[in-house]
């Protein structure tokens, strides 16, 4: 096998192609539940495991040769995993992303976000979404919903840990609509009812 | 597995008695495995009974099942605080977790190949909960966590397998992973009280500095925590 620096080729529409036959579906079922376990400490091939695992279901040829690709790329940075540095001052710093209907099959959006303690990166994910998104602002800001609640557990585990963090979290968020809709609710940035307020926004913007 | 039938002899896990008329048995049967290091070479060859719980009936036999392990965010977030903190990092592991686990229900169980029977009706009444019961680890669980609730320490309500115990000159934090445990602390001194008092109610193994756990390698120096799943992923590598 040749050596690979990146897990994933920059185009992969072969992914959503449903009129490939089925493949090897068992073995593809195995390598998928175990590279989801690596994700553990390697965030950088969250994305496509996540991706790849939607397809559990009837793999095919090509599904297996991303696969591949991924375990070439494992291959090659084999003890690659995170460092966390001893360091002085402890803040919370989540990033938040969302990719707008990315899965071209049910048209949903997919979740990202990473969130760091200082220069520690202690939580990551990256999910489809449950629900559909008529705009990219929709899902930018459902990420930033997700993000929150994550950023508000880790809050009151740090508390329980007796960590004072220097100073409050920081969300950043690429999306300048998605802030904007978050500033104009700014009493319930930080609350679990996030989802249900932004239906709210929604309904007042289409009007 | 002579051994291993003293050590639950020793343990009071049954009493051998004859089959009440209208209880039903659930069998049982040996597992052999051999247990790796952290690199693959051989640590030691393991024998261990196991109940078939397969055979269990729910609500006879047994009633809850549930026991909580630690979200993994919570392990990667215990690390990066201690080595923000240059914490100490410590494991240790209970021996026969399970066996630990009181049985509150009424269970017989066949007796277990090695042992010969005196007359056709002997079983053995389980008094201690087995490996393969349904209800093993939330008998251990909670065996486990009423203890440490009992030496003082606190469950974090953001992780129910987060337990953590304040005093004066020393805080530690105790993460349970069903027989894993994890202790992060600032003070070495708290942390081998810790370890004393669990190992005069449960026999433990001293594992020292956390090097491996859970399929993560683990090296800790004063700049900082590395984790990396080198390991797992030679695994994955040689499967395919």
């Amino acid at each position: 096998m040749q050596n690979l620096n990146t897990p994933v080729a920059k185009r992969n529409e072969n992914l959503f192609d449903q009129t490939l036959s089925t493949y090897d579906a068992s073995n593809y079922r195995r390598i998928i539940g175990q590279l989801l376990y690596l994700v553990n400490t390697r965030p950088n091939i969250s994305f496509i495991v996540q991706l790849l695992s939607q397809f559990v279901q009837a793999p095919s040829k090509y599904h297996h040769q991303v696969v591949q690709r991924i375990l070439r790329y494992i291959k090659s940075s084999l003890a690659q995993g995170i460092f966390y540095p001893k360091t002085s001052i402890i803040q919370l710093k989540a990033f938040s992303d969302s990719n707008w209907a990315s899965c071209s099959i049910t048209c949903y959006s997919t979740t990202s976000y990473c969130i760091y303690l200082e220069e520690c990166l202690i939580s990551w994910k990256t999910k489809k979404q449950s629900t559909i998104s008529r705009s990219s602002s929709k899902a930018e800001y459902s990420a930033l919903a997700t993000t929150c609640c994550e950023i508000q557990w880790l809050i009151y585990l740090l508390k329980d840990l007796c960590i004072t963090p220097c100073n409050i979290a920081s969300l950043f968020c690429d999306s300048e609509s998605a802030r904007h809709i978050a500033h104009n609710n700014s009493f319930h940035e930080r609350t679990k009812h996030i989802e249900i307020d932004c239906h709210g926004v929604r309904e007042k913007l289409e009007q | 597995m002579q051994n291993e039938i003293k050590a639950l002899e020793a343990n009071d896990t049954w009493k051998i008695v004859d089959l009440p008329i209208g209880k039903t048995l659930i069998g049982c049967k040996w597992v052999y495995k051999i247990k790796q290091k952290e690199y693959g070479n051989i640590e030691r060859y393991k024998v261990r009974l196991v109940a078939k719980g397969y055979t269990q009936r729910e609500g006879i036999d047994y009633t809850d099942t549930y026991s909580p392990i630690a979200r993994i965010a919570t392990i990667r977030t215990i690390f990066a605080i201690t080595a923000i903190k240059d914490w100490h990092l410590e494991q240790l592991d209970i021996d026969n977790t399970f066996l630990h686990g009181d049985l509150k229900e009424e269970v017989y169980m066949n007796l277990p190949p090695g042992i010969t029977k005196r007359n056709i009706n002997q079983v053995c009444r389980l008094t201690k909960s087995l490996y393969g019961l349904k209800q093993a680890s939330k008998q251990w669980y909670e065996k486990l966590t009423s203890f440490l609730r009992n030496i003082s320490f606190t469950q974090s309500s953001a992780d129910n397998s987060l337990f953590l115990r304040k005093t004066e000159s020393s805080f530690v934090a105790l993460l349970i992973y069903v027989d894993d445990i994890i202790l992060a602390g600032n003070c070495m001194n708290g942390i081998k009280e810790i370890k004393n008092q669990l190992h005069t109610t449960f026999k433990i193994k001293d594992l020292g500095q956390l090097k491996y756990f859970l399929g993560l390698e683990i090296s800790k120096t004063h700049e900082g925590i590395h984790i990396c799943q080198r390991k797992y992923a030679l695994d994955i590598l040689a499967n395919t």
